[in-house]
């Protein structure tokens, strides 16, 4: 879980360190970040204790979770219009993914237990509780999206995850570089200059002396 | 929905802050499928 966010710290020190501003960033506002707030917040409640002991919860609870996943994926359509688009696009694409397969495997995302087995030495899937993940079955439907990759055990707090998640968090990464130094963009295939920083550069002959 | 974005804009710095960190975990965080709070 925490590992998804280790690309998001890494693009804020490396816009700091290309002459990034948290500032510009602060600035910078999520487009309907209540509904982001009050589906997350659905979440915490729904998997932890008590809820996630409850009957009712572990037989909806699948379902809410999808719908808290729809409604993120409409917050992150909508950042991404108007705006600077491909980051949300990407992250979006990533959150369809991942409630794609939970919707059609009956409410879960399936693990993979070798993956399991590589990060935390066996699978910690309770079925007398409410979780979000179930065991991989031979009748798994898209099984390459599901948790299948297990993250390295430098990271903290390691976890299996899948393709929709890597996509969701390089997204929201992305999306972090760029606001906070909105001045480098990827162009031309390498990290290039805005006309603005090119004009100030002495090579520009309105600079030359 | 509206009235909630424009109050971000007035609202403190520290607010906005700790609302755009907010928003940013919970959508890597809630938008994630791996196992929760493993």
């Amino acid at each position: 879980m925490l590992g998804l966010l280790a690309p998001t710290f890494v693009a804020v020190i490396a816009a700091l360190c290309l002459s990034g501003s948290l500032r510009t960033l602060v600035t910078t506002r999520v487009r309907w970040w209540p509904a982001v707030l009050v589906a997350f917040a659905v979440e915490l409640v729904l998997y932890n204790p008590p809820v996630n002991g409850q009957g009712w919860a572990i037989q909806v609870g699948p379902w809410i979770w999808l719908g808290t996943k729809l409604a993120l994926l409409a917050a992150l359509l909508r950042n991404a219009w108007p705006g600077p688009r491909w980051p949300w696009l990407v992250a979006a694409v990533g959150v369809a993914l991942n409630a794609f397969v939970v919707a059609v495997n009956d409410g879960h995302m399936p693990q993979a237990a070798e993956a399991a087995i590589a990060v935390w030495g066996a699978s910690h899937i309770d079925p007398t509780r409410l979780q979000n993940v179930a065991p991989m079955r031979p009748d798994t439907v898209l099984p390459w999206l599901a948790d299948v990759l297990p993250q390295p055990a430098w990271i903290p707090r390691p976890n299996v995850v899948s393709v929709g998640d890597l996509l969701l968090a390089a997204g929201i990464a992305a999306w972090v570089f760029g606001a906070m130094a909105p001045n480098i963009s990827f162009k031309s295939r390498y990290i290039d200059l805005s006309a603005a920083t090119r004009r100030a550069t002495p090579r520009d002959r309105r600079c030359s002396t | 929905m509206r009235l909630f974005e424009n109050w971000w804009e007035r609202a403190p710095l520290y607010v906005r802050i700790g609302l755009l960190v907010a928003s940013l975990v919970a959508i890597v965080v809630g938008g994630g499928a791996d196992a929760y709070w493993e």
